[in-house]
């Protein structure tokens, strides 16, 4: 299971979460992940109005649970402008992973996965190192090798 | 203090895990010692024995879903914790339940 540089978008410039939940389901559509986008986006807020995915120092993690998800996985968004998201701190968010599964079968492979990238985003070190890297290739590799061990 | 507990989140994705592990890490900076089940999208992941739940001084539900297996704990003191909170103050939540149960006793 590896997490791909193409599944990294920088420089990601939306004006507030409903609008970034939006392009986020595009273009997690666009590359594969799910089927359909809006039915996607609602699963994202909906997730949103159960309980807001902010967690700490600016990072979220939205999820979509549904029928539409292909391919589970994640995206990492790195945003221009914060946004005002709900979180433990209060600090708005520049950094986003948007996970995405079906309700079933997602596979435990993708299932723990996902859970090392969130446990890892307890880790202030594991924060800290991501945001210094700039470029996708070396994202990508570092997120591998972090949610791989 | 010898804690057990369960984790479990609306899609059983992220914050389960986030959850166990937070309170795990807690325990053992506090020294205590702290295990906690996550009931996921996996299934019990970590799963709390018969015998661990008997030695246990408290048992902490890291959720306000339906935890499966409970008939463990009978006769526990039982505390049921948002689970945000337990992510975002986990040494705070293990602090305040040992607390109220040693009140209790």
């Amino acid at each position: 299971m590896k997490f791909s540089a193409n599944d990294v978008y920088l420089d990601v410039n939306e004006q507030s979460v409903d609008s970034f939940l939006k392009y986020a389901s595009q273009v997690a559509c666009n590359a594969g992940f799910a089927a359909d986008a809006s039915e996607l986006e609602q699963s994202f807020l909906a997730r949103e109005q159960e309980y807001p995915t902010g967690l700490e120092d600016g990072f979220a993690i939205p999820h979509a649970k549904t029928e539409t998800v292909k391919r589970p996985g994640f995206i990492y968004f790195r945003l221009t402008t914060p946004l005002d998201w709900q979180t433990y701190d209060d600090k708005p968010v520049t950094d986003v992973f948007a996970l995405m599964v079906p309700p079933e079968n997602a596979g435990d492979e993708h299932l723990k996965m996902l859970a090392s990238l969130s446990t890892a985003l307890l880790e202030d070190d594991f924060k800290q190192e991501l945001r210094q890297l700039t470029s996708k290739e070396e994202i990508a590799n570092f997120i591998n090798q972090k949610i791989g061990e | 203090m010898n804690v057990v507990g369960v984790s479990a989140c609306p899609a059983g994705l992220a914050h389960t895990p986030m959850a166990a592990k937070a309170l795990e890490k807690a325990g053992k900076e506090l020294d205590w010692n702290v295990r906690i089940e996550q009931q996921g999208m996996m299934g019990p992941v970590n799963p709390i024995t018969q015998a661990e739940a008997d030695a246990a001084d408290f048992v902490l539900i890291a959720s306000d879903q339906k935890i499966t297996s409970m008939e463990r704990f009978e006769g526990k003191p039982i505390i049921r914790v948002d689970i945000n909170t337990c992510i975002k103050a986990p040494k705070a939540v293990l602090k305040k339940c040992a607390a109220a149960v040693k009140k209790e006793n």
